[in-house]
């Protein structure tokens, strides 16, 4: 072979195998944890159905089957982040608990691409952490705290637990008899039931909530043993008591973000509306026998809840944190890097789930933070875009949220301004962000949906169909695929 | 106009199987999403929380348990406009009891029971649940015709055809009662169910009297009242009656003519500005409004001590039929010009002071399946319920008034023209009551109106069987017609909605919106979202 062939050949190899190393590490992750979770599955129901009864195995088998396939759904529906620079973050975290704890089993790390404030284990040597918590955390060392916190539920066999429990209650041939005998009985079906299984039902989660506080207690060892610090780690816990409300934000006002924008939305539209229920205040009961059935409701709901209450959590954990506040360690503030890289993946998995506005929303908040972010501002143009579309769809109620309750007073005021908004405001304030953005957009997958959306503002349908004809394989997959084949079939008509 | 909306709201409503369900409903979605829905169909255990005809929410009303041998408990759930749970209370009621009517005045809910052994039973709760007061009727009081009444109200999908709130107050209740004939009788309670006042026909008189409520508000209430000898007589008088709210006082007598004269009947009445407002059609002396077809439209100002501020009639041909030639373009002139009757489906005041008449066309002619369908049968020998007619209904219109009842504007809104199919016999049925044949079925395109009287933003929402998008052979599931008045200006479009559902439906909603119902059978999971109509 001459010299130039051999050269050739020494091209096609390194940009063959380049390619397929740039493919690799995905595929290599999904087929990884395919195995680990499939291998799991497999080890735990021989495990636990050792010398156990037919019907026990059924149960186990159908209790670990579910798990495996929900894992495995979740898998290749793209909701798991396997790799990239925010999961070798977290998962650096990871292993410095591991690294220093080395009694404790190996588990691999996946981020999920879910807003809710939480991480957990169901034993299958993996640990989970939601964009939610992340987006919520400070520093590095309250991250360090939530992963100790399920490494210690796995040492502790939680997951274990709750399945023999689960299995000894559906096998309880003595509470299935009195189950039949309620049935059996005339009148009062529902409150006897209710009056029979709730006992056992709060036990179960007295219980859960005496294994957080166990876990709460080993993963503190476990913590101890690292370099993060145990002082910054208690801001967690504030963190935790807030978790069933929304982040705290600064008031977000639209038109603080949007220069210009009162010159083609009017002021009336941009007003903060709050949220009011169309029934209005529902009063307190006057009457005592009410006032007292409320009270009791209440308490129930408390011990009907699977983790601590918030301020016994935090007081048991303060206790154990000050017998070594001594330890001054250094804090590792989330660095600006990292908290961009987990909004632009908690905006991407918002779209992913169809929940524009808490993208639009949650944008916001990070544009007001990060004012000079060009993929915020260029991701922030592309969700109103996708707005103005659905609204002129009449699908606004597919992606946007309802007022209620439940949402943070900002939220409620933010959706209350969305909703109030036309198609064209829309298409005009995704155009006015555009403007902004003339240099430094990559030519990642983004950057082409930007370019594509500008072109279908502008008018030029027939650039939009023509140029996503040509890369529509590249969104195959992607959180956008849906949203732009919908563009298209409109870009093509109005061609 | 509240009767009538209530009506439509019911007929558009289809609710749930497993009504427990809605308990399970994730309150932050952004479409109330119930999972776990094996089937679905119509019930009457769901509905709207209508407050001074707009809606604020929706009530689930079901089953829980059985107490004892006679009684069983039942959930009200109360949702607001955002189908976000409010409040949820129980209620223990004699177990063969059936809730047949129920409404909101902004402070409680008047619940309406029927219990084939014991009778009636109005309940008021307040808000959270507490019973303030309730009203027992024996079954040996309650008239046959009431009864009558009754059973139509359960068989049929309409509600609230005897209860109304009377502000926030109290409630009115309609009856027909036994006179020497038939009466009827309007009570009026406060929240306690306490009986304020009362108003009826004469117990004496020979003829068959009933009332219709039109109108009411704590101001006041309007009653069409109509008299005819018997039962069988086509010959009926006809008079409306203006009533203060307060005491059920009569404040003055409503001049509706008669067939000497000439008669009026009354499509509307609404309050502006402490004055009633009130609209209706006119007929030549010698004609019948149940069989003729109006000369045209009247509008009346009546203040509250019952003297007429200003009235005028505008008649069909002379008046409007001009404007309509000067008004329309070339396009909707053809259509406009066409011999339609127009139904009204609802009237609407903004604050301006126009007016606006939303009507539907319909006519009658000759139906070709009908027809052919009778030669057919005919040789067979077999009978056969089709007519040779059929109702063709065609576009909507919105008629414009000013404040000064001067006709301003007359619009024609395209849409694809359908067909109902009449019975045998109906061929002979004057058009006004072909027109409510054709309502009374669901024939008619006009779906709703939602109204937001604050912000002065109403949206007439409609049905149009060209599902074509706009300059594009692609076909949506549903055309959604929307004309929408804002601050007393009118525009029309067409609105494709599309769905992944394979069973799907749309329901009234909170103002300035549409909600849109939607079954996933393979996931068993019912969703509901809400569309905005008017930007």
């Amino acid at each position: 072979m001459s010299f130039l062939g051999l050269r050739l050949l020494l091209i096609t190899y390194i940009v063959l195998t380049s390619i397929i190393h740039a493919q690799k590490p995905s595929n290599q992750n999904q087929i990884e944890f395919e195995n680990i979770i499939k291998n799991k599955y497999e080890a735990d129901l021989a495990t636990f159905s050792k010398n156990r009864s037919n019907e026990d195995f059924k149960l186990i088998k159908e209790v670990l089957q579910n798990r495996k396939e929900n894992t495995l759904y979740l898998l290749k529906n793209n909701y798991f982040i396997l790799d990239g620079e925010l999961y070798d973050f977290v998962n650096a975290v990871l292993n410095e608990i591991q690294t220093k704890n080395p009694k404790i089993k190996f588990k691999k790390l996946i981020i999920v691409k879910d807003e809710s404030v939480n991480a957990y284990t169901s034993g299958e040597d993996l640990i989970y952490v939601n964009l939610g918590l992340l987006f919520r955390l400070k520093n590095a060392d309250e991250l360090a705290f939530v992963l100790c916190h399920e490494l210690a539920h796995d040492q502790l066999f939680h997951f274990e637990e709750n399945i023999k429990e689960y299995i000894q209650k559906s096998s309880d041939k003595e509470q299935e008899k009195k189950i039949k005998q309620i049935y059996r009985e005339k009148y009062s079906h529902v409150s006897k039931l209710n009056e029979l299984l709730l006992p056992g039902l709060l036990s179960d989660k007295k219980r859960r909530r005496q294994n957080e506080l166990n876990a709460d207690s080993l993963g503190y060892k476990f913590y101890t043993k690292t370099k993060f610090s145990c002082k910054s780690a208690e801001s967690l816990f504030e963190l935790l008591e807030k978790s069933d409300t929304e982040k705290d934000t600064n008031d977000i006002i639209i038109k603080d973000l949007i220069p210009g924008i009162e010159s083609f939305v009017p002021i009336s539209k941009l007003k903060l509306e709050k949220y009011e229920s169309s029934l209005g205040a529902f009063d307190e009961p006057s009457d005592q026998e009410l006032l007292e059935k409320k009270k009791k409701r209440k308490e129930l709901e408390d011990l009907l809840r699977s983790h601590p209450y918030d301020s016994e959590r935090k007081e048991k954990i303060k206790q154990i944190f000050n017998l070594d506040s001594s330890q001054v360690k250094k804090v590792e503030v989330l660095s600006k890097k990292i908290s961009t890289l987990i909004g632009y993946n908690l905006l991407e998995a918002n779209i992913q789930a169809n929940e524009l506005s808490r993208a639009l929303f949650n944008n916001s908040i990070l544009i007001h933070e990060y004012p000079n972010d060009i993929n915020l501002k260029l991701l922030y143009s592309i969700e109103w875009a996708f707005l103005g579309f659905y609204k002129s769809k009449m699908k606004e109620g597919t992606v946007v949220h309802l007022q209620n309750e439940y949402w943070s007073k900002n939220y409620n005021t933010f959706l209350g301004i969305v909703s109030n908004l036309s198609p064209k405001e829309c298409f005009t304030i995704s155009k006015k962000i555009s403007e902004s953005l003339n240099t430094g957009i990559k030519s990642d997958i983004n950057g082409k949906c930007f370019k594509l959306i500008q072109e279908y503002l502008k008018g030029n349908y027939a650039f939009y169909t023509t140029e996503f004809d040509g890369i529509k394989s590249e969104f195959k997959n992607s959180i956008y695929e849906k949203i732009l084949n919908d563009i298209y079939e409109d870009a093509k008509f109005k061609k | 106009m509240l009767n009538l909306k209530s009506k439509q709201m019911k007929s558009l409503k289809i609710s749930l199987f497993a009504i427990f369900l809605f308990i399970g409903i994730i309150a932050n979605s952004q479409t109330t999403t119930v999972e776990n829905v094996l089937d679905i169909k119509s019930t009457k255990s769901t509905g709207a929380i209508i407050e001074n005809q707009k809606l604020v929410g929706y009530y689930a009303f079901f089953f829980k348990e059985k107490v004892d041998k006679k009684n069983s408990t039942y959930q009200i759930n109360l949702y607001d406009d955002n189908y976000t749970l409010k409040k949820s209370f129980e209620i223990t009621r004699p177990k063969n009891s059936i809730m047949f009517e129920n409404v909101y005045n902004g402070t409680c809910f008047l619940l309406g029971f029927f219990d084939y052994k014991t009778g009636l039973e109005y309940s008021t709760y307040d808000k959270t649940g507490k019973l303030l007061g309730t009203l027992s009727i024996p079954k040996k009081q309650i008239s046959k015709y009431e009864m009558m009444q009754l059973n139509s109200t359960l068989t049929s999908k309409s509600e609230n055809n005897t209860i109304f709130p009377l502000g926030n107050t109290g409630f009115i209740k309609q009856t027909l009662v036994k006179n020497k004939k038939v009466g009827y009788q309007i009570t009026a309670f406060d929240n306690q169910m306490k009986k304020i006042w009362e108003f009826a026909s004469e117990s004496q008189s020979k003829m068959i009297e009933a009332a219709d409520v039109i109108e009411v508000n704590e101001k006041f209430i309007l009653l069409n009242l109509l008299k005819k000898k018997n039962i069988f007589t086509k010959q009926m008088e006809m008079s409306a009656v203006l009533l203060d709210g307060t005491n059920g006082k009569k404040i003055t007598n409503i001049d509706l003519g008669d067939v000497k004269k000439g008669q009026k009947n009354i499509l509307n009445a609404t309050l502006v500005e402490n004055n009633v407002l009130i609209i209706g059609e006119f007929y030549k002396p010698g004609d019948s409004y149940i069989k003729d077809k109006s000369q045209g439209l009247f509008l009346q100002k009546v203040d509250l001590t019952g003297k007429t501020i200003l009235m005028k009639n505008v008649k069909w041909i002379g008046e409007v039929d001009k404007f309509k030639l000067g008004n329309l373009d070339e396009e909707d002139k053809k259509e406009g010009m066409k011999s339609y009757n127009i139904y009204f489906h609802d009237v609407i005041v903004s604050q301006n002071g126009h007016i606006f008449l939303i009507g539907e066309q319909f006519k009658k002619q000759v139906s070709a399946l009908g027809i052919a369908s009778q030669a057919l049968n005919s040789g067979s020998g077999s009978s056969n319920a089709a007519a040779a007619f059929e109702i063709r209904v065609a576009n909507m219109v919105v008629i414009e008034f000013d404040d000064k009842f001067t006709l301003t504007d007359y619009d024609v809104i395209s849409k694809k023209k359908t067909s109902v199919y009449l019975p045998q016999g109906a061929g002979l049925w004057s058009s006004t009551k072909l027109g409510h044949y054709v309502k009374s079925i669901g024939g008619f395109d006009y779906s709703f109106t939602s109204s937001n009287k604050e912000k002065d933003i109403y949206s007439i929402v409609f049905i149009d069987a060209n599902r074509k998008e706009e300059n594009s052979k692609k076909k949506s599931d549903m055309m959604l017609g929307i004309i929408t008045i804002k601050e007393g200006k009118h525009t029309a479009s067409r609105n494709p909605i599309n769905t992944e559902a394979k069973t799907w439906w749309i329901d009234v909603a909170k103002p300035g919106y549409i909600a849109i119902g939607e079954y996933f059978r393979k996931e068993k999971k019912l969703n509901y979202r809400l569309e905005k109509l008017a930007y």
